[in-house]
C-alpha cells in the first residue's frame, strides 16, 4: 500500500474480477504458437480505488486492458463485472442518465456478478470502457466529438450536457472556448482531454486507462491526471485501472500497484 | 466503302497491315527520342493482334452454340476468371477473400445479367450466345473493377483505422456503427469510375460499344438505347457487387463478440 491519507467512502467491494487470464496473438487462433501475449493473470478492481499497472514495453499490458473492455479475444479465464446489489445511486452530473437494469442484457443466475463471455458486448463497454493512449478525434469541433457517442444505438437515450463539460474545463482552469475549436486546431494536450471528456460523460464503472498522459507536457498530464482523480472519487461505484509509466504523481496515488513482466502480472502493493 | 446503301466499311486484313503501319510510326518517334518504349510497343501490338484474333476464333465457336448447358459452361467459367481477377487485386488478401469475391461477383453478375436478358431484352432462348454472352462480359468487367476497388479499401481501412474502430467499440458502437464511415468509402471508391463515366458520356466521350455499333452501320438512336441500357445494368450491378462484397468483408472482420479481428 502506497497511501493511507484518503477513505473510501463505502466499504470496497470488487467491481471487476479476471480469473486465470490467458490471452495469445490472434493469428495463431487456429495454430496455437508457443507465444503468450498474457499468461494466466489473475486480479481485482475495487470500488474507489486506484489500481496502478506498470511494466516495460511489449510486456502485455496493452493487451490485457484491451481483453478487459471487450475488445479483444481471450484465450482462456474469465472477467466478471460486479454491478453490486446495493448500488448507491449517486447524484452526480445531469448526463447521468438512469442505468437500465442490467438484468435484460445478461444470460446469467446470478444479478449482481455478470461475466464477460455471456454479457453483451455494447453493454459491457458502455460499463468497462478502454481510453486509449493516442486520441482519436473525427472531423468537426470538439463539440462534434463529445456529441459524438449520442449518435450511437447505446447512448440514444442519453442526453448531451453542454454544462457538465464546462464544468470540468473550468476546474482544471480551461476555457469554454476549446469546444468551439476544430479537432484539428486542438493541441495533443486538449485532444486527449477531449478525448477522456467523451468517455467520462458516458458515465462508465471501470474505467482502463493506457498512457493517457504519456505524450504529453507536465501541466496537461497533471490537468488530465486530476480530471481522472477527480472522476474516481466523485462517485463510490467507480473503480480506475491506471497504465503508466509516471512513478512521481501517479504511482503515490495508487491504492494497488501491479506489475507485468513478460506477461505474467504480480501485485506487487502487497509486498 | 464498299458504296453500299449502309455505308458499311469492311475492314479487309491490308486495311488492318495499313493501320499497324501508324506502330511503326511511333515505334520510328520512340526509337529517335530514345524513349525505350520500342520494345513494349512492338510487344503491345503483337499483343492486340493476337489475343484479338484468339478470341474472335473463340466467339464464332461459342456463338456456334445451340445447347444451354454449352452456353451456362461458358458463363460460369466467365465469372471465375472475373473473380480470380477481381480477388488478385486486393492487396492484403486473407483467408475467405476469394469465396467472398466470388458470391459478390456472381451475384451481382449473374442476377442483372438474368434481369437484363429475361426482362428487358427478352431474348428467347435466353441462352442465344450472341446475346447473353456479350452482355455477361460487359457487366463482369465493370463489377470486377468496382468490387476490387471496394474490397481493396475496405481492408486497408480495417488494417489502418484500427484504433478508430476500437475507439468507437470502447464508446461502446456496434461493429456497424464502428466501421459504418469505411463501409460508406469503400462503396463510394467502388462506384466512382462507374459513376464518372455515366456523367460524362456523350459529352467528353462516346463509348466503344456505342461507336461500334453505329460503325458497323446500326441505326444510332437504337445504338443510344443499346447504350443508356447497359450503363444502367452495368451501374446496377456494380453497385449490388460493391455492397455485398463490403458486408462480406465486414462479416470476416468481427468475431460472435463484437471484437475486430484481423482474418489470417
Amino acid at each position: 500500500m502506497t497511501k493511507t491519507d484518503r477513505q473510501p467512502l463505502v466499504c470496497q467491494s470488487p467491481m471487476l474480477t479476471f480469473d486465470r487470464l490467458s490471452i495469445t496473438p490472434q493469428l495463431s487462433e487456429r495454430q496455437p504458437s508457443p507465444k503468450i501475449l498474457v499468461n494466466n493473470a489473475s486480479g481485482q478492481l475495487h470500488s474507489g480505488q486506484l489500481t496502478v499497472l506498470t511494466g516495460a514495453s511489449g510486456s502485455g499490458k496493452s493487451v490485457l486492458l484491451k481483453a478487459l473492455a471487450g475488445l479483444s479475444p481471450i484465450h482462456s479465464g474469465e472477467v466478471y463485472y460486479d454491478s453490486g446489489a446495493d448500488r448507491i445511486q449517486h447524484t452526480g452530473h445531469a448526463a447521468h442518465a438512469p442505468h437500465p437494469t442490467p438484468s435484460p442484457y445478461l444470460r446469467t443466475h446470478s444479478p449482481t456478478r455478470q461475466p464477460l463471455s455471456s454479457t453483451t458486448p455494447t453493454h459491457w463497454r458502455a460499463k468497462v470502457a478502454l481510453l486509449a493512449q493516442h486520441p482519436i478525434l473525427i472531423e468537426g469541433s470538439a463539440l462534434d466529438n463529445l456529441k459524438l457517442p449520442y449518435r450511437l444505438q447505446a447512448h440514444q437515450k442519453q442526453r448531451f450536457d453542454i454544462s457538465w463539460h464546462q464544468q470540468q474545463l473550468a476546474r482544471l482552469g480551461r476555457d469554454a472556448s476549446l469546444l468551439t475549436q476544430t479537432a484539428a486546431q486542438l493541441s495533443g494536450g486538449e485532444r486527449q482531454l477531449i478525448n477522456t471528456l467523451r468517455l467520462l460523460q458516458l458515465d462508465p464503472c471501470v474505467l482502463l486507462l493506457d498512457e493517457p498522459t504519456a505524450a504529453l507536457d507536465g501541466d496537461t498530464a497533471q490537468q488530465l491526471i486530476a480530471l481522472l482523480l477527480y472522476w474516481l472519487h466523485e462517485s463510490p461505484q467507480r473503480t480506475l485501472l491506471w497504465v503508466t509509466h509516471d512513478t512521481r504523481s501517479i504511482l503515490p496515488q495508487a491504492d494497488q500497484h501491479w506489475q507485468m513482466r513478460a506477461g505474467v502480472l504480480t501485485n506487487i502493493s502487497d509486498e | 466503302m464498299d458504296g453500299s446503301s449502309q455505308m458499311q466499311a469492311l475492314l479487309t486484313y491490308t486495311d488492318v497491315a495499313l493501320a499497324s503501319s501508324l506502330i511503326l510510326v511511333v515505334m520510328a518517334i520512340s526509337w529517335r527520342l530514345r524513349l525505350r518504349l520500342t520494345g513494349t510497343l512492338l510487344m503491345a501490338a503483337c499483343r492486340t493482334v493476337l489475343q484479338l484474333s484468339f478470341i474472335g476464333l473463340i466467339l464464332a465457336w461459342v456463338f456456334a452454340r445451340e445447347q444451354w448447358y454449352e452456353v451456362l459452361t461458358i458463363l460460369t467459367i466467365m465469372t471465375l476468371i472475373a473473380s480470380a481477377a477481381a480477388k488478385n487485386r486486393v492487396k492484403r488478401a486473407y483467408k475467405g477473400l476469394w469465396t467472398d469475391t466470388l458470391i459478390a461477383v456472381a451475384i451481382s453478375a449473374l442476377s442483372v445479367t438474368a434481369v437484363a436478358i429475361v426482362l428487358i431484352l427478352r431474348i428467347d432462348p435466353w441462352y442465344t450466345p450472341q446475346f447473353v454472352i456479350p452482355i455477361l462480359g460487359l457487366i463482369l468487367g465493370n463489377s470486377l473493377t468496382a468490387i476490387s476497388l471496394t474490397s481493396s479499401q475496405l481492408v486497408n481501412a480495417f488494417y489502418e483505422q484500427r484504433t478508430r474502430i476500437e475507439m468507437l467499440l470502447s464508446l461502446s458502437a456496434t461493429p456497424f456503427e464502428a466501421v459504418h464511415t469505411s463501409i460508406r468509402a469503400a462503396i463510394v471508391n467502388g462506384m466512382t469510375p462507374t459513376l464518372n463515366s455515366m456523367l460524362v458520356v456523350g459529352i467528353v466521350s462516346l463509348p466503344g460499344m456505342m461507336t461500334g455499333q453505329i460503325l458497323a452501320g446500326a441505326d444510332p438512336t437504337q445504338a443510344v438505347r443499346y447504350q443508356i441500357v447497359t450503363m444502367f445494368l452495368i451501374c446496377a450491378s456494380s453497385t449490388l457487387g460493391c455492397t455485398i462484397s463490403a458486408l462480406l468483408i465486414y462479416r470476416r472482420f468481427f468475431n460472435d463478440k463484437q471484437q475486430l479481428i484481423l482474418p489470417p
